[in-house]
């Protein structure tokens, strides 16, 4: 069975179908704003409001199992009480609904105290496993080699999104998917001790797909304006996927074509300023 | 003794110290005000400065401490409420000279006031207190302060008309109110200056249900004013070069340092900071005793100015609006006002500093700068003659203050019943229509925040740790703006000061901004240390740049300034020269005619070249470059409100930003395309007046100016504390939080009450349909070109698609296409599509007819060129889309090609949108951007 990958239209959410639809969401974040509070911004909790939109996408698409991508909560190192009070019952109603997969992220430290009393959940390794020959990883991390022989990697942690600036100076901030490849060589070179080849059965050169961040109060990085070293996650930062050719789809999917191009968009808005007039005093 | 007068009246104590001050008749305004004040009612006091106004409110005062008994004495018995702090020390010691000689015990207390001062006058209560609106909040939290406020019997709220036009007073009103809550009634005394509403300060003063008494003493001094524009002379040139500066300035220089040497004391009003220090840098290095004071000094600094003005070591002293009020430098026999006032009220304050005696002629010179500058100050001197003094307008039913309050309140009364705590606000004047649901909703909002405490369904509320903490970081309504330093990391230096409003809005890393005319690229904020860092970059663009809250000029004063414009054009096409004319404007107005030479060449350029002249009953547009410039006389809060309509319908329609920038005159609009005044002409025309309030609603939370005015209230509502890290979460995305909260409310309300005017323009808008303001367009105008020093802000779109489409337009320009000429079937070529030509020939067969087909449609070119044998329906169908693709080439070129290459966008699609009628290429890009929308919409999301 051909897999299908389709996000759904003009939310940060995707759904999996092979022999089963998983529907995969990323960065949750939940106890955000008891990190925020401490920032100096006193938001209510908006859990309740995230749970609804999730339902929603469940019931929208009826899938089997419910893959979180990392991040479900917010913070680390100490477990904040709001998330001790909202998390348990957050993935209790998911799991009410169908399977849970965890695939923990770098603010998830202590999920696996927070998991509700029952069975349909589960924590996968930190970096990643293959669920019917798609790759998931949160993208903190290098990922498990055994990924890499998958036909796609779905990704998430660096919250894409794209910014666009005119002339006035009014930047625009959009979410964005992004949908790319590893670069080989640096995948090679830090898998040394294998043989990254087709041939071998250890390398499919997989499509690589990074996820929008679900919660919406998480700034997130503006693709079009970093270079590798401002991405997070050591796959990211050593170059290991291709930003240059990755292709940028906003939320309503339309298309806004390969990184390297839009970069070059942004330089041709400058325009000359003008003229001084009479009568201005500097 | 007797004086034989009302002085008689008075406790013999008294009248020993009037004598010993050699006061033989009380003043006017003493003469008029004491009968009311000495009958117990609350009084309103209105009288210039300097006519023994202070003294008008204590005497009584002090007759009525001399008559309580040692029992009443016990706390404080009047209050002195001030709104500077600075005023305070002269205050002292003219009331103290008076309370030493009565045995009346009077003390200052403010913020600085040092901790063993305050213990003491806890301990030991002082029977007169002159103190601040923000002293008096914080007094409420001290047990034994509250005692002593218990014993109050008088209040005196001296320059009202300061305090009566912010939320400081807004809040003073409910302070007052709570004062009622631990003394009972009090008699309220109000000193002001010269409003044009005296009535509704009265009210404010007594709050609901009292009378009051207003007394108004007309200006005894005789005011006299002149407009100055200077000429530049030889000696400006020489000086220019020895100061290195604008042989403008030089000039201006100038004329206030003959000012100033032809006088004994001058003080040199300006409207800014900025220019307060560039002349006092100048008058520096000329070495001239001119000094400097303003609010950013040192208190040491602001002092020693002010003594040395006082004993003459200084001759004329600069200085910001902080010495408008009466702090008291001796003798002032003459005013400067550097550019135009740009009020009446300001100008009758600044100018009634001089000539502090009574009887006395108070001489004012306002030195202008420009054109507008100078019929701007031409007019506000007619007006002041007129009497034409603006309204006070409090904030009314401000729900910041009623956020700010409750926490007061929750620490008045440790749980207190909603009911009470209505009935105390409703009392306060400002908040005399305050409907009880609003109140539960700021109480139901700032339960969110911690600032009070409230069990589910109770009808009262409670104290709780953060109502301490907030109430003592928030006694005062005056916002915090913080200021961040601009470190350039490649220089290791710091390159100036931003505001926070700036940051809010544009400072993200990455972002560009400019800053004495270098730019700057934004690397890190680094917000706990208030320090951004930049890097220097080359390359121009169009940056915002932000110019904070300034003092509106009103649409009267631009009106006035409309009929000079007219009354000049008239005699201008009758014919008359310029030196009749200036002699007939100096019946009118106060000005010389020498002064006049910029604005009449301006207008005779501008009526001689057969412009129309922008009027009161005339709108001129003219295009300027790629903008276009509105000439409007309106005022700053009537243009802000128009270009704000104007910028929000814009921004709809095309999906981008708008930056408008106005003056009183003026209004103009940049997009990041070109927009014609045309367009502008037909907008106007087509808006309804009654559409006007809902536009400038939803249009508010796109601006930059709600972003910022969000910050203040927020920290007022106790939802954003001092320290803020704006790197962690978008303004945008917080006002979205915000939405439909009491908080969000109150901003709408705080722009619309300081810095728009709906109503005006509504009714500029039935005039312009009733056909009495005429609108037409005009080629670029004489007095268009002069304007400066715009107010910017930048209007976001709801949604900001064109950057999208024009991103995606980027996109299809790269995207490959395969031309294949159907015609000889031997041509094909791939290539980008930005390298298609506009008209598509077959270079072998110079046929026309060529196919663009997506990358992967190559088996299209090989069934085509089969096509005779190709048997299967659904071939045929494919070999009938590609000759389809072919003609819609030949017939629509190169934008054929381009909606060809969109995704799942084919020949059938490609034709309904090259059809559609539109007036550019933006749209045509925006339906191909609908297109595929709704293609991944109904199909796949990505291919």
């Amino acid at each position: 069975m051909a897999i299908e990958i389709d996000p759904l239209f003009e939310e940060p959410a995707l759904v999996v179908s092979n022999e089963s639809k998983a529907l995969v969401v990323a960065d949750i974040h939940l106890g955000i704003e008891w990190d925020l509070y401490r920032s100096g911004f006193s938001i209510p909790s908006r859990m309740k409001y995230g749970l609804e939109r999730i339902v929603a996408y469940i019931e929208k698409t009826s899938p089997d199992r419910i893959i979180l991508l990392g991040d479900v909560k917010h913070n680390v190192p100490r477990i904040s009480w709001q998330e001790r009070d909202e998390i348990p019952y957050f993935l209790s109603v998911l799991a009410d609904h169908a399977i849970v997969d965890i695939f923990p992220g770098n603010h998830d430290g202590g999920i696996e105290y927070l998991l509700p009393e029952k069975r349909n959940i589960t924590v996968h390794p930190v970096r990643g496993s293959v669920i019917e020959d798609v790759g998931y990883f949160h993208g903190h991390t290098w990922p498990d080699p055994s990924l890499l022989k998958a036909d796609y990697i779905i990704t998430a942690h660096n919250h894409p999104t794209i910014r666009l600036t005119d002339s006035l100076g009014y930047a625009t901030v959009e979410q964005i998917w992004i949908r790319t490849h590893l670069n080989h060589e640096v995948l090679q070179e830090h898998f040394s001790s294998l043989e990254l080849k087709k041939e071998n059965g250890n390398w499919n050169d997989p499509e690589v797909i990074i996820v929008p961040s679900f919660n919406e109060l998480c700034g997130g990085i503006a693709f079009n304006e970093s270079m590798h070293d401002d991405l997070l996650g050591p796959l990211f930062s050593s170059k290991g996927v291709d930003i240059d050719n990755a292709l940028a789809y906003l939320l309503d999917s339309t298309q806004l074509g390969k990184l390297k191009n839009i970069r070059k968009l942004e330089e041709s808005k400058m325009r000359p300023s003008r003229k001084k007039r009479k009568g201005i005093k500097r | 003794m007797s004086f034989g007068n009302i002085f008689d009246f008075f406790n013999p104590k008294i009248r020993d110290a009037l004598e010993k001050q050699d006061f033989k008749a009380p003043t006017e305004p003493q003469e008029k005000v004491f009968p009311y004040i000495l009958k117990g009612d609350h009084t309103f006091l209105i009288a210039p400065t300097g006519s023994g106004k202070t003294e008008s409110a204590v005497i009584p005062i002090f007759h009525d401490i001399l008559a309580k008994t040692k029992e009443e004495r016990t706390g404080i018995s009047a209050l002195y409420i001030t709104p500077l702090r600075a005023l305070n020390r002269d205050m002292l010691s003219r009331i103290q000279w008076w309370g030493k000689e009565l045995g009346i015990d009077v003390q200052v207390r403010h913020g600085d006031t040092s901790q063993y001062q305050r213990q003491k006058q806890s301990r030991k209560p002082p029977d007169f207190l002159i103190t601040t609106p923000e002293t008096l909040q914080a007094m409420f939290t001290g047990s034994r302060l509250r005692k002593n406020l218990s014993y109050v019997t008088h209040v005196v709220v001296d320059e009202i008309h300061e305090l009566a036009s912010s939320k400081r007073g807004t809040q003073l009103a409910v302070g007052l109110e709570r004062l009622v809550e631990l003394s009972g009634e009090f008699q309220r005394i109000g000193l002001s200056a010269t409003v044009g509403n005296p009535e509704e300060v009265a009210k404010f003063l007594a709050g609901t249900g009292r009378d009051v008494s207003i007394v108004s003493v007309s200006l005894l001094k005789l005011l006299d004013f002149r407009v100055l524009c200077p000429q530049i002379t030889e000696e400006d040139v020489k000086m220019s070069k020895k100061l290195a500066c604008d042989v403008n300035f030089a000039s201006h220089i100038r004329c206030i340092r003959d000012i100033v040497m032809n006088n004994v004391s001058t003080l040199v009003f300006v409207n800014t900071r900025q220019s307060a220090e560039a002349l006092a840098a100048g008058f520096n290095m000329l070495e001239l005793p001119v000094g400097v004071h303003h609010g950013s000094l040192s208190v040491d600094s602001r002092i020693e100015a002010e003594e040395s003005f006082k004993n003459g070591d200084l001759r004329g002293l600069i200085c910001t609006s902080s010495m408008e009020l009466g702090i008291d430098i001796g003798n002032v026999d003459h005013v400067i006002q550097y550019g135009s006032p740009r009020q009446v009220s300001r100008l009758l304050q600044r100018v009634g500093r001089a000539g502090h005696r009574i009887h006395e002629v108070s001489r004012g010179t306002i030195i202008t700068m420009d054109a507008d500058d100078v019929a701007e100050s031409m007019a506000i001197c007619r007006l002041a003659m007129e009497g034409r003094v603006e309204s006070i307008d409090p904030h009314m039913s401000s729900l910041d203050v009623v956020a700010n309050q409750l926490s007061g309140m929750v620490l008045d009364f440790g749980e207190v019943e909603i009911d009470r705590i209505y009935s105390i606000l409703t009392r306060a004047y400002p908040f005399k229509d305050l409907r009880i649901e609003i109140l539960r909703k700021v109480i139901a909002q700032i339960k969110d925040y911690r600032m009070v405490w409230q069990e589910e369904g109770s009808s009262t509320i409670s104290r709780r740790r953060k109502s301490w903490q907030y109430y003592y970081d928030n006694l005062s309504m005056i916002p915090d703006e913080k200021k961040y330093e601009i470190y350039d990391i490649v220089t290791g230096r710091s390159v100036g000061v931003l505001d926070e409003a700036f940051v809010i809005n544009f400072a993200t890393p990455g972002a560009v901004f400019i800053t004495k005319g270098d730019m700057w690229r934004v690397i890190e904020m680094i917000s706990d240390r208030n320090r951004i860092k930049v890097e220097p970059v080359r390359g121009i663009g169009e940056i915002p740049s932000w110019v904070g809250e300034e003092i509106p000029v009103p649409f009267e004063v631009a009106q006035e300034v409309a009929g000079i414009r007219s009354f000049v054009s008239d005699m201008v096409h009758e014919g008359k020269e310029d030196n009749e004319i200036s002699v007939k404007l100096a019946e009118k107005y106060p000005i010389d005619p020498e002064s006049l030479n910029d604005l009449l060449s301006i207008l005779r350029e501008h009526v001689e070249g057969g412009h129309p002249l922008p009027d009161a009953n005339l709108f001129v547009i003219e295009n300027d470059g790629e903008a276009v410039l509105i000439n409007t006389c309106l005022g700053h809060n009537a243009n802000e409100t128009l270009a704000k309509v104007l910028t929000s319908l814009l921004a709809a329609r095309y999906g981008s930003s708008v930056a408008q920038e106005i003056d009183p005159y003026r209004i103009r609009l940049t997009l990041p395309r070109r927009i014609r005044a045309k367009e502008i002409e037909t907008l106007l025309l087509d808006i309804k007046p009654e559409h006007i309030e809902p536009i400038i609603e939803m249009t508010l939370k796109n601006t930059s100016l709600m972003k910022w005015k969000m910050v203040h209230v927020a920290r007022k509502f106790g939802a954003l504390s001092k320290d803020i890290d704006y790197d962690r979460i978008s303004m945008k995305k917080l006002l979205d939080i915000y939405h439909d909260t009491a908080m969000y409310d109150e901003v709408i309300r705080e722009i619309l009450h300081d810095m728009l005017d709906v109503e005006k323009i509504t009714d500029i808008l039935k005039r312009i349909e009733a056909g009495e303001i005429h609108v037409v367009i005009s080629r670029s105008t004489p007095i268009g070109v002069s304007g400066f020093s715009m107010k910017r802000d930048l209007v976001a779109p709801e949604k900001a698609d064109r950057s999208i489409v024009m991103a995606l337009k980027e996109r299809i320009m790269n995207d490959r296409v395969i031309l294949f000429c159907v015609h000889c079937k031997k041509w094909t070529s791939r290539r980008y599509v930005k390298n298609v030509p506009d008209k598509i020939i077959c270079p072998v067969c110079d046929s026309g007819l060529v196919a663009a087909l997506k990358p992967w449609e190559d088996e299209e070119i090989k069934l085509v060129k089969k096509q005779d044998t190709v048997t299967s329906k659904d071939d045929i169908k494919r070999i009938r889309r590609v000759y389809r693709n072919a003609n819609i080439v030949m017939t629509h070129g190169k934008m054929a090609v381009i909606a060809l290459a969109s995704r799942g966008v084919g020949p059938e699609m490609s034709t309904r949108i090259i059809r559609k009628m539109r007036h550019d290429e933006e749209a045509f890009y925006r339906d191909i951007m609908v297109a595929e929308r709704n293609y991944a919409k109904n199909k796949r999301f990505w291919s």
